[in-house]
């Protein structure tokens, strides 16, 4: 192995053989990291139990020891801070409180409380044509969560009183001087400046990203479709049964699904790659041509090729597809010059339809990079490649050793963002081929074309199949998070630039 | 916050892909004279102001205006409606009423097949008896039937024009080459400095697919569960003798380059020769163009011939339905059955041919001379008896339909293609849980 053998034997090897050793090296530290992995999760696990255990260890002594305004303290929050001077923080604590008793008691509590269950009452419509609405599964899951996040904000807030008390007892101990009132407003607006401006836009990701994020996640965990759908009818808890579809095979629904699911991940990941990495090389060669010493009306040829960039994206995508239609201006060229014997079907055809959409996105995405790539052409040392002259290496020498390494450690980044991006690229699919064609095969209405990303919409928007498009966001979730670490990982711009060099 | 959500979720889409429409608003308030017939039906006392939303396709958003005028008139005092009408078509009033009932119109247009998700989603509720019974003497035949679901009738038919038949270019096609599809390809392609195509979207929509299996005679009937509104059990024989017969039929249409696979009429006497759509294309300015110059043609569907054996396309007989919504106050309830039995009545109905030329499903309507003249409903006439009644199906049936259809076209050997119709009726039990 290449651990095993000197630098000097490994450097005597061919490319096969170094690959060789390589390849078997891989799967021989699988069972290593499954157990680094294991040893991590252990010592995760402990951490936290001890953790939680110092927490309450930490409460009890704090109220066992405590003063009198302590231990009222863990009851009427804020009480201790006001007997102690510091009124503004108690009275904080204390509208907390009441504010989170109010809540509990005329809102959240009710929903809380049918969270378990999503609802028992349907609503009901009578021969004169009148309903009276039932419970709403929609409603308790989103106020049932948000009580959820509610709670968990009170326990850190009444952490944080009972600390408050601790670190008052400490400075009256110690006889030293409290933060008053007005030096806690100072220090808003100095000292903690960061917390002030920080407090809006954490409330607006917590309630506009957190809430709907968790509220999705959970609605996988639910059979939330147009045979439950509130108000008329009531969602419920399935467990896992809709991962479960994911990997069930044979002649079932489940089996349609999870072999479409499996179809499209593979497509998925072909067109990220190929839409990447075409692009990517194709702009870089352009950007080339046009930078290169003898090339007339450079700012031409830029400018031509910016213009695509300065039409919206979906109108360009939308005159594309109409363009490639069967009965579009393509086809008619193509009859014209045949005598009508040529005809192609761009968006009938499986495979014809993947390379047209993957051909039509480097005519979209190419300008960008050459954009991108111009400016970081123009920064790569020019004595580089003179003294790869004077050594005389090729054209293609100079390309594969300096250009694309310093290309690749300057754009790395860049590049995982847009594989990333690509597999979530929703706009050129939907609007070129809305997915299609559609097969027979395939589950849910989808394409050949579809990624997971359009599949997904569609089962939301047309067949209103919220539980499987929440499934589906999960698992592209962890497919682009997995993809992301293993390429971050793998990219040279991870590394520093002395070790690049 | 749920309502943040669900508007995000179910309005932004809608709004997205419906555009910048305008909304009306108005206030009626009418006199007080004598009430009509249709108190008779709803007897409860229902006197008052109301708030009601409609929803109607844009072309008919003033006349709805003018109509609810008018209901208020007939009605007197009795009623002030304040009347927001939202020009919102059949497809979108339909999955926007999925999406939100709550939220929803209280009354709506919609195409029938829509009708079992509607009342599964708790968007409508059972008419009496008087309505039904009223509904079934003025309405054409076929129309009420149209609104049922297990002999219980859930809408008001509002137009009987929701099929499709044939329109042509009569420079390129005769009136004898309009009676069969191969003569129609055929005259597409006779002069090859003047190609034209056939557009017919039988090869992806199920919609126009099954035109060929009900033309060879065979059926999918779905029934639904009573209790749960879901669909229990189907009688389906398209993979059988027949359906491999209209399969075959089916494969005449894999001319690449003539036959294209699409329903819309603007390029009717530019690109096209012949298309097969609904009466809803007949305003396009490339028909309209086509009839000031003498040479469109409407015709029922052509028929096509497999090994030896002519047989006469088949169609949905369709209806567009008013849909009412479920109440709280039972008043308003009474008040938008009445609103929607005058919308559905023969001057309303006849009224909309004469403003937006819709097919009446009111039978004294369509009997008028002007409607009975009138090209793409004559055509439509003419198709009736091979039509088939479109009855309540998933919707995810007429994707399984394209599916197979465009698998057929892109097969040639029989065996081939009863492997296809195999793995059609393979997927029928999976469709039962898909709506």
């Amino acid at each position: 192995m290449a651990q095993q053998m000197s630098d000097l034997e490994y450097l005597k090897l061919n490319k096969f053989q170094r690959f060789g050793l390589k390849f078997v090296a891989f799967f021989k530290a699988i069972p290593g990291w499954f157990k680094n992995l294991g040893i991590k999760i252990w010592a995760f696990l402990k951490r936290s139990f001890w953790g939680i255990v110092n927490f309450f260890k930490n409460l009890g002594l704090t109220f066992w020891y405590g003063d009198w305004k302590t231990k009222v303290s863990y009851f009427v929050m804020g009480f201790g801070s006001v007997m102690r001077g510091q009124w503004l923080r108690g009275i904080l604590f204390f509208l907390f409180e009441v504010i989170f008793i109010l809540y509990l008691a005329l809102f959240g509590g009710h929903y809380l409380g049918r969270l378990y269950i999503l609802g028992t009452v349907e609503s009901t419509i009578g021969d004169d044509g009148t309903i009276v609405y039932g419970e709403n599964s929609f409603n308790i899951l989103l106020y049932g969560v948000l009580s959820l996040f509610f709670i968990v904000a009170f326990i850190y807030t009444w952490y944080l009183n009972i600390k408050q008390n601790r670190i008052g007892e400490e400075y009256e101990k110690a006889q030293k001087k409290l933060a008053t009132a007005s030096d806690d407003v100072r220090a808003l607006v100095d000292k903690d400046f960061y917390k002030t401006l920080l407090a809006l836009p954490t409330l607006g990701i917590l309630i506009f990203t957190i809430l709907p994020i968790f509220f999705m996640i959970l609605v996988a965990f639910t059979n939330y479709d147009k045979s439950h759908f509130p108000p008329q009818n009531l969602f419920g808890w399935v467990g896992f049964d809709n991962f479960g579809l994911l990997l069930q095979w044979g002649n079932s629904e489940g089996a349609s699904f999870s072999m479409t699911f499996g179809q499209i991940l593979l497509w998925t990941l072909v067109w990220a790659f190929f839409a990447t990495f075409t692009n990517y090389f194709l702009g870089m060669l352009v950007a080339m041509l046009i930078n290169k010493k003898g090339i007339k009306l450079k700012k031409l040829w830029r400018t031509v090729l910016v213009f695509s960039i300065a039409i919206p994206q979906f109108i360009s995508i939308l005159f594309v597809s109409n363009m490639f239609a069967e009965d579009g201006i393509i086809n008619g060229i193509l009859g014209a010059i045949s005598g009508g014997k040529l005809f192609i079907d761009f968006w009938g055809e499986a495979w014809i339809a993947r390379i047209t959409v993957i051909v039509i996105n480097i005519w979209i995405g190419v300008p960008y990079l050459m954009l991108v790539v111009t400016g970081i052409l123009m920064n790569i040392p020019a004595d580089l490649y003179e003294s790869a002259n004077i050594d005389g290496a090729s054209a293609w020498q100079q390309y594969s050793k300096i250009t694309l390494p310093y290309m690749l450690f300057i754009t790395g980044p860049y590049l995982l963002t847009s594989f990333t991006g690509n597999m979530n690229n929703f706009n050129v699919i939907y609007l070129l081929t809305g997915g299609g064609p559609k097969v027979q095969e395939y589950y849910g209405n989808a394409g050949k074309t579809d990624l997971l990303i359009t599949w997904l919409f569609s089962l939301a928007v047309n067949d209103t199949n919220y539980k499987l498009a929440a499934v589906i966001g999960i698992m592209v979730f962890i497919v682009v998070a997995v993809l992301s670490l293993v390429i971050y990982n793998i990219i040279p711009s991870t590394r520093n630039e002395e070790e690049f060099q | 916050m749920n309502k943040i959500l669900k508007k995000t979720l179910v309005l932004l889409p809608v709004a997205l892909l419906a555009g910048c429409n305008f909304k009306y608003t108005y206030n009626i308030s009418g006199l007080v004279i004598s009430g009509g017939e249709q108190e008779d039906l709803d007897d409860i006392e229902d006197a008052g102001t109301y708030d009601i939303k409609v929803w109607v396709d844009d072309r008919i958003v003033e006349l709805t205006k003018s109509q609810i005028g008018q209901f208020v008139a007939a009605n007197g005092g009795k009623y002030t409606i304040n009347a927001t009408i939202e020009p919102v078509g059949e497809e979108k009033a339909a999955s926007s009423m999925l999406q939100d009932v709550q939220d929803g119109a209280d009354l709506f247009c919609f195409a029938q097949d829509q009708l079992s998700r509607l009342k599964v989603a708790g968007a409508l509720s059972r008419l009496g008896s008087g309505y039904v019974n009223a509904m079934q003497e003025e309405m054409v035949e076929g129309a009420v039937d149209a609104a049922k679901i297990n002999n219980e009738v859930y809408a008001f038919p509002i137009t009987a024009d929701n099929g499709y038949f044939l329109y042509y270019d009569k420079n390129f096609i005769s009136d004898e080459d309009a009676k069969d599809v191969s003569s129609i390809i055929a005259a597409c392609t006779k002069d090859p400095s003047k190609p034209r195509t056939f557009n017919f979207e039988a090869r992806s929509s199920g919609f126009y697919a099954a035109s060929y299996f009900m033309a060879t005679g065979c059926y999918s009937n779905w029934e639904l569960d009573d209790e749960s509104g879901k669909f229990k059990s189907y009688d389906d024989n398209y993979d059988s003798g027949n359906g491999l017969i209209a399969a075959k039929g089916l494969k005449e249409l894999d001319k690449k380059g003539v036959v294209v696979s699409d329903s819309h009429a603007s390029k009717l006497g530019e690109s096209a020769a012949a298309v097969i759509s609904g009466i809803w294309e007949y305003e396009v300015n490339a028909v309209k163009k086509l009839d000031e110059a003498g040479m469109l043609g409407c015709a029922a569907l052509p028929s096509f011939t497999v090994d030896g054996n002519s047989y006469h396309l088949s169609s949905f007989d369709g209806y567009k339905l008013l849909g009412v919504k479920p109440q709280v106050d039972p008043k308003k309830a009474s008040v938008c059955r009445k609103i929607a039995r005058f919308l559905t009545s023969e001057d309303c109905q006849y009224e909309r041919f004469d403003k937006a030329k819709w097919g009446p499903a009111n039978k004294a309507a369509s009997q008028k001379e002007d409607v009975q003249n009138h090209k793409g409903l004559k055509a439509l006439n003419e198709q009736h008896q091979y039509a088939k009644p479109q009855g309540q199906c998933p919707g995810s049936w007429f994707t399984a339909l394209a599916t197979t259809a465009k698998a057929v076209t892109a097969n040639s050997t029989d065996a081939q293609i009863q492997e296809i119709l195999a793995n059609y009726r393979a997927g029928l039990p999976e469709l039962l849980d898909s709506d």
